[in-house]
């Protein structure tokens, strides 16, 4: 199965050491997620760009480790951006992150990662 | 190196330090399930707080967390003592070259790339963790190779011919009391002695030259200024195409001065520092398994006479010192001697090396006698001494392992003879020598069942005709009643100290006899008591004469205590002491066979005598008209003009007798009245015979 949302190698790597324990993880990311964008909106809305790059550089880790390449690569823009303190497209990057959130985790559902 | 001991994952702590928890959550997941024990923590500070806490074998460490980041947890984390070997394993990302290498700065051990590659993650931490146990491993081997280093004192050292710098290690700076950790060749050597520093460097050469190594033992002077044993080694080692020297240094001195140790004290006497018998033996071996020449070797023992006495009352510490100051007047006047050794108490033994003949080894037995007729000075007083030497001669005495035995048997002989101080061994000596031991056995049995009795010979005053005195005398009566005279036991029993009770039990008998024929109305007859050198000597002397008299009730002025002028002459010092402690209780003093000795009439005025006993030489040869009395009349008026009453003997003639009288000699002993005689006898004489002899 073939997705450019989800890096299917990492997600069978990992499941093939935690077995059933990688399903926690999935759900400890959906919890986290939700919070994270609570607070990334917050925060571009405040222009705190220091945290802002920091919440997209925690999310860009926690999604890459976990094979969830679409939100990662995103969260990715959001940083390199700031990093070039170019913050035009923020916002837009921020609502397509949320958007990216919602699919790949409707994927995860899907592909019974998460319940 | 013992095999890796890698810990168990379940004993093994991995300490995870990331802000956000998924990850943190994941990678405790996954390390979990490969078995370690794992700690997360949400920020550097509490990681710091942990690891104080608990020491983890490993830390995974995220670099973008608020607070303390990454690169100053791991820092701070690396200040701690001994967190230097804990791998930090920091995260970071792969595109972030800057971050990488920040982390190498901070002390990073190696870094992981996110997005994490999940399989290779646990390897990494598995490969991370056995370099460390390995860096144990070898960070305690190193400790114990240094310590054994310090232990065995070795340390290493390495010569560069081509720059001619020698570099030491830390523990050969140590070890030779050095500080710098570089020399040239030259300015090393300086430490070491002209002689061995050409040996070194020619071993060096050679080392190069040949590709071979080399080993040396040298002196060497610390940088404190110790001399030092070194035990030196050394091999060639190509490096870099250059040939460099490497090797080791080791500190023996301590082992080199236990072996020194040991070998004095098998080689040398401890209290003088003279070669030992074993010593001697050993140049003898030597000689002899080298002879290819038809050279004679002598082996010799010589004695001083009376030194053992004189060590009874002056103490080991002065015959040690007469030993040595005597070793050295040979060695420095007789060429002839190299090789001496302390081999008795109070006797050395030597070798005569390439001689030729008899005669040669003659003249330098001649030479040596000669040599100590002069006083031997010590402490700015002069002793008299003789010296008896036994020799033996290699080849003629074959036996090899008998030489001393040989030479010692040869001396005792010439010990008891008169005359010659030097007596070449021969076999019959053997015979007599086992004679000699038998002799040695019996006598101590007859101590024991009372074999030795006092005879008495008495002496005539010539004024009155009277009995007025005698003198006791030892002889040894088997119990078959064979008599055994004098000359033949009291050498042994001065060799052997059974004189000091031989001397007693006759100066007992003399007392108690002289008591009883006081007691028996006979008159009060004086009784004249030898005393060997080694009793003079002896410290229980005053208190065991003090003891006889009580015991026996004998009146002191009746004893009479002889001593010889050798005895007197041995140490004049004790002899005045003595003689003058002796006089305080009451009793006579006298010197016996007077004009036999050496000494002069300066020391005969210092010494407190009440009596001379003219030698029976003097008197013996003077013939009927008075031929030959020169020397008695002299000694007889020489004893009038010191006031000391004077008793001749060897009378065996009237006219012996008569002369005596006439030259105003007090008393008279010989066998013209009688000759020594059992005290039964004597007391017969007494009651019978002296009236009627006049």
């Amino acid at each position: 199965m073939s997705n450019n949302n989800i890096n299917i190698t990492t997600i069978n790597e990992l499941k093939e050491i935690l077995e059933d324990d990688i399903f926690s993880l999935f759900q400890e990311f959906r919890s986290n997620a939700a919070d994270i964008i609570k607070k990334l909106k917050s925060a571009a809305d405040n222009n705190n760009t220091n945290d802002v790059l920091h919440l997209a550089h925690t999310i860009k880790g926690s999604s890459g480790n976990l094979g969830l390449k679409n939100i990662s690569d995103i969260s990715q823009q959001i940083e390199t951006s700031l990093r070039l303190q170019d913050e035009t497209d923020i916002a837009s990057l921020i609502s397509k992150l949320e958007t990216s959130i919602t699919s790949t985790l409707a994927e995860l559902t899907e592909m019974e990662l998460l319940k | 190196m013992s095999s890796i001991t890698t810990k168990h994952p379940a004993d093994t702590m991995i300490l995870i330090v990331d802000d956000d928890n998924v990850t943190r959550m994941t990678l405790q997941k996954v390390l979990e399930k490969s078995g370690y024990q794992v700690n997360s923590v949400d920020s550097g500070e509490k990681a710091i707080q942990t690891c104080v806490d608990r020491l983890p074998d490993l830390v995974l460490l995220d670099v973008m967390m608020p607070g303390l980041d990454g690169y100053e947890t791991c820092a701070a984390l690396r200040n701690f003592a001994n967190y230097n070997v804990l791998p930090i394993l920091i995260l970071t990302g792969l595109d972030d070259m800057d971050s990488i290498d920040k982390a190498f700065q901070s002390g990073g051990t190696d870094f992981i790339t996110k997005p994490f590659n999940w399989p290779l993650l646990t390897q990494r931490v598995r490969y991370a963790l056995r370099t460390k146990e390995l860096f144990n491993e070898l960070n305690t081997s190193q400790k114990k190779l240094t310590k054994a280093q310090n232990i065995a004192r070795i340390g290493y050292w390495e010569y560069n011919p081509a720059t001619d710098i020698v570099t030491l290690s830390k523990e050969t700076l140590i070890l030779l009391g050095l500080f710098k950790e570089e020399y040239t060749l030259d300015s090393f050597l300086d430490n070491v002695s002209t002689i061995e520093g050409l040996q070194i460097k020619s071993s060096i050469k050679k080392a190069i030259a040949t590709a071979t190594s080399y080993q040396l033992e040298h002196s060497f002077t610390s940088g404190p200024g110790l001399e030092l044993t070194i035990s030196h080694y050394a091999e060639p080692s190509q490096q870099y195409n250059e040939t460099i020297l490497i090797g080791t240094f080791q500190d023996i001195t301590e082992r080199v001065e236990a072996e020194n140790k040991i070998y004095f004290h098998r080689y040398f006497d401890e209290d003088t520092s003279l070669p030992n018998k074993e010593h001697l033996l050993l140049q003898l071996t030597k000689v002899i398994d080298n002879d290819s020449n038809d050279s004679l070797t002598a082996v010799a023992y010589l004695s001083f006479d009376k030194l053992r006495s004189i060590g009874t009352t002056l103490g080991n510490d002065f015959v040690n010192t007469f030993l040595i100051t005597s070793s050295r007047l040979i060695l420095d006047n007789i060429p002839e001697i190299k090789d001496i050794a302390r081999i008795g108490n109070s006797s050395i033994g030597f070798l005569i090396k390439n001689t030729h003949s008899k005669d040669q080894i003659e003249s330098i037995c001649s030479a040596l006698i000669e040599l100590f007729r002069s006083p031997v000075r010590i402490d700015e007083t002069d002793y008299h001494t003789t010296v008896n030497i036994g020799i033996t001669i290699h080849p003629f005495d074959d036996d090899t392992y008998h030489l001393f035995d040989n030479a010692a048997t040869a001396h005792k002989r010439c010990v008891t003879m008169d005359g010659s101080q030097y007596l070449f061994f021969n076999q019959e000596m053997d015979t007599q020598a086992n004679e000699l031991i038998e002799l040695e056995k019996k006598m101590r049995l007859a101590l024991t069942n009372n074999e030795f009795c006092a005879f008495f010979q008495p002496q005539i005053d010539t004024a009155s005709n009277r009995l007025t005195g005698m003198e006791a005398l030892a002889r040894w009566t088997e119990s078959d009643g064979n008599i055994i005279y004098p000359d033949q036991f009291i050498p042994l029993a001065e060799d052997t100290e059974m004189i000091i009770e031989l001397g007693k039990e006759i100066l007992l008998q003399a007392c108690q006899f002289s008591k009883y024929l006081q007691d028996q109305q006979l008159g009060n007859v004086r009784v004249g008591v030898n005393l060997s050198a080694m009793q003079f000597a002896d410290k229980k002397l005053l208190d065991d004469i003090k003891n006889i008299l009580n015991d026996t009730g004998l009146e002191p002025a009746l004893l009479e205590i002889e001593i010889t002028e050798s005895t007197a002459m041995t140490d004049i010092k004790h002899a005045v002491d003595t003689l003058n402690k002796i006089r305080k209780m009451g009793i006579k003093t006298s010197m016996d066979d007077f004009g036999t000795g050496y000494s002069s009439l300066s020391y005969l005025q210092k010494l407190p005598l009440d009596t001379l006993k003219i030698d029976q030489s003097f008197i013996r040869p003077i013939g009927a008209n008075g031929e030959g009395s020169e020397i008695a009349k002299t000694i007889i008026a020489m004893g009038h003009s010191l006031n000391m009453h004077l008793i001749a003997e060897g009378a065996e003639e009237k006219y012996h007798y008569q002369l005596l009288k006439d030259q105003g000699c007090h008393e008279v002993q010989g066998y013209y009245f009688s000759k020594p005689v059992s005290a039964k006898d004597f007391e017969y004489f007494v009651r019978e015979e002296l009236e009627s002899k006049f």
